[in-house]
């Protein structure tokens, strides 16, 4: 690959901007150390497609698409890892940054995080890019490459999951109507 | 409860909802540094030892894809002819696409391996080491000398363990490490190596996923091991040719999922819902906690899911090879209902009742992993690329 040094100007600009997001995104799916590793991966494939990279508003939406692949490629490989540091845990010798731990700090975000884990893959990625990474649904649609309905139709569906698994059975009543997109990258 | 509350409870349970905070306690590296430890990735494959492994697995990874591509298209034209959908028009231009996300593999693999085991069936470590991209070297007490990937062991006499062994000492690698009495045996992107009545561990990687570095001793060593033949003396050799290395054991782990998602583990309801012959292998023997806590954080029969499953959640079995081989077919003969996906098979029960809520259903199923182990136990899962 020749190098320019406008790639090179491009690329730093590039991290620069998106690096805590794309580090974000894959903190909230595998460990501290795992992110880290998976985030310096996911800009070194950017940098070889330097020219493929979209502009704004579509650059962090493709830097998600490579992290997912990338963290989906080397999961082997980072849960490995997440069991030795699993093993260091049990050590005391625990990062205080680390997600799980930040996990089970409040018991309500832990319920939600674990009946997250119930959902399917897809629906739960789906969830997490509208609820965590904060990205508008059209957008979660391309990344996925769904529809726009379909999106909608697997949040609510999700989120009604999310409400059985999370309301006590005395609360369980019938569902209210379809949430409003809050909030948009 | 609303969906707008639990809109709300999702987003409150965000790890990280501020980006900005990871770096405040992580000082991140620049892009410069990581253009650099990208450019290691060509140093170490100049090696011609990665060379030819990296074309080995090439020519593994065309061969695969070409299958893939196969079953892919099978299913593809076989989906189309039952559900005839308008085709979206292709995005002409890559550069304007944004990459959509992975879905589960559908690759089929070997589950068990095949041929007689390599025996004994345990084995104590002697020396390992691991380089990212490269690949595992673990020699084995016995003579075992198994290089993890593709899963190959040689023989050596006792004379021959203990000349390599003596190269590990020698290499340099170890020259600055301190003794310690006992180590993590997998050895993770490390070295060990057994003196006396102590080990000696360093750390020899501390690339990416993508990229390897480690430093010229383990990379000499690593070489050495690869051209073994070329300066182990005949006589050293108990035999020299490379066979496939079969594990003699092989861990087990039976995780049950309720609506595709993991529910807790109960021994008994499962065994009850397995066909008779696979009940009856695991009801021979008690769940392993050593199993469980090598096994359960891998990845494995989850299909992609970002979280690990825990023993609550699954319960993990060592067998033998055999016991292996007759749970599979178990499950996988007619009538054992069970199919495979990727490396799992997937045993489904139906819709079964929910306790907890009366009256309501669930899609229950049952998920088996199977694992070789090496000598000592550890899985060849754990050793990542």
């Amino acid at each position: 690959m020749s190098v320019s040094s406008d790639d090179q100007r491009r690329f730093e600009a590039l991290y620069d901007a998106h690096r805590p997001e794309v580090l974000a995104y894959c903190t909230r799916r595998v460990s501290t150390g795992d992110a880290a590793d998976a985030c310096s991966e996911t800009f070194l494939v950017a940098w070889r497609r330097i020219d493929d990279v979209p502009p704004p508003p579509r650059t962090l939406p493709y830097l998600y698409g490579i992290a997912a692949r990338v963290i989906s490629n080397h999961r082997r490989t980072l849960h490995r890892r997440t069991r030795l540091q699993e093993r260091l845990r049990a050590f005391g010798a625990t990062s205080p940054r680390d997600p799980d731990v930040l996990n089970v700090q409040s018991e309500r975000d832990n319920d939600v995080l674990v009946a997250l884990r119930r959902l399917k893959p897809k629906d739960r990625e789906i969830v997490m890019l509208s609820a965590w990474e904060d990205l508008p649904r059209d957008t979660i649609a391309e990344l996925m490459g769904m529809t726009r309905a379909a999106i909608d139709q697997r949040i609510y569906r999700s989120y009604q999951r999310l409400a059985r698994m999370l309301a006590p059975a005395a609360e369980r009543s019938p569902v209210s109507p379809p949430i409003t997109e809050t909030g948009g990258a | 409860m609303t969906l707008d509350q639990i809109d709300q409870m999702v987003r409150a349970a965000n790890p990280v909802p501020d980006p900005t905070a990871l770096e405040s306690n992580d000082p991140a590296p620049t892009a410069q540094d990581l253009l650099q430890h990208g450019a290691t990735v060509a140093d170490l494959e100049a090696s011609p030892g990665a060379r030819t492994k990296r074309r080995s697995r090439l020519v593994a990874a065309a061969a695969v894809a070409a299958a893939m591509l196969l079953v892919t298209a099978t299913v593809l034209i076989a989906d189309r002819g039952r559900h005839a959908r308008p085709t979206r028009p292709a995005n002409p231009s890559p550069s304007a696409t944004v990459p959509t996300l992975p879905t589960t593999p559908s690759t089929t693999v070997p589950l068990l391996p095949k041929g007689a085991a390599s025996l004994p069936s345990t084995g104590e470590l002697v020396a390992a080491i691991n380089v990212r991209h490269r690949g595992v070297f673990r020699l084995y007490a016995d003579g075992r000398l198994i290089d993890v990937w593709p899963a190959v062991e040689q023989r050596l006499t006792p004379e021959g363990v203990e000349r390599v062994r003596s190269r590990f000492l020698s290499s340099g690698l170890f020259d600055s490490a301190q003794p310690v009495s006992e180590i993590d045996g997998l050895c993770p992107i490390r070295a060990c190596v057994r003196d006396d009545d102590h080990w000696l561990e360093v750390q020899v990687d501390v690339g990416g996923p993508t990229f390897s570095r480690a430093g010229p001793e383990a990379v000499g060593l690593f070489d050495d091991l690869e051209r073994l033949a070329s300066w182990l003396p005949a006589t050293e050799w108990a035999d020299q040719r490379a066979k496939p290395y079969v594990s003699p054991r092989i861990g087990t782990c039976v995780g049950v999922f309720v609506d595709g998602g993991p529910a807790p583990f109960d021994r008994s309801v499962l065994l009850s819902r397995l066909p008779e012959r696979a009940a009856g292998v695991l009801s021979a023997h008690e769940r392993s906690a050593d199993m469980e806590s090598l096994l359960l954080p891998l990845d494995y029969f989850t299909g992609g899911r970002s979280y690990p499953i825990t023993s609550s959640e699954s319960g993990c079995f060592e067998l033998t090879l055999n016991e292996a081989r007759t749970l599979a077919d178990a499950l996988l003969a007619p009538p054992g209902g069970g199919t495979q996906e990727g490396s799992v098979i997937v045993r489904s029960f139906g819709r079964q009742s929910d306790p907890s809520q009366p009256g309501a259903t669930r899609q229950q199923a049952a998920h088996i992993g199977f694992f070789q182990l090496l000598p000592d136990k550890w899985p060849f899962a754990a050793f990542g690329d």
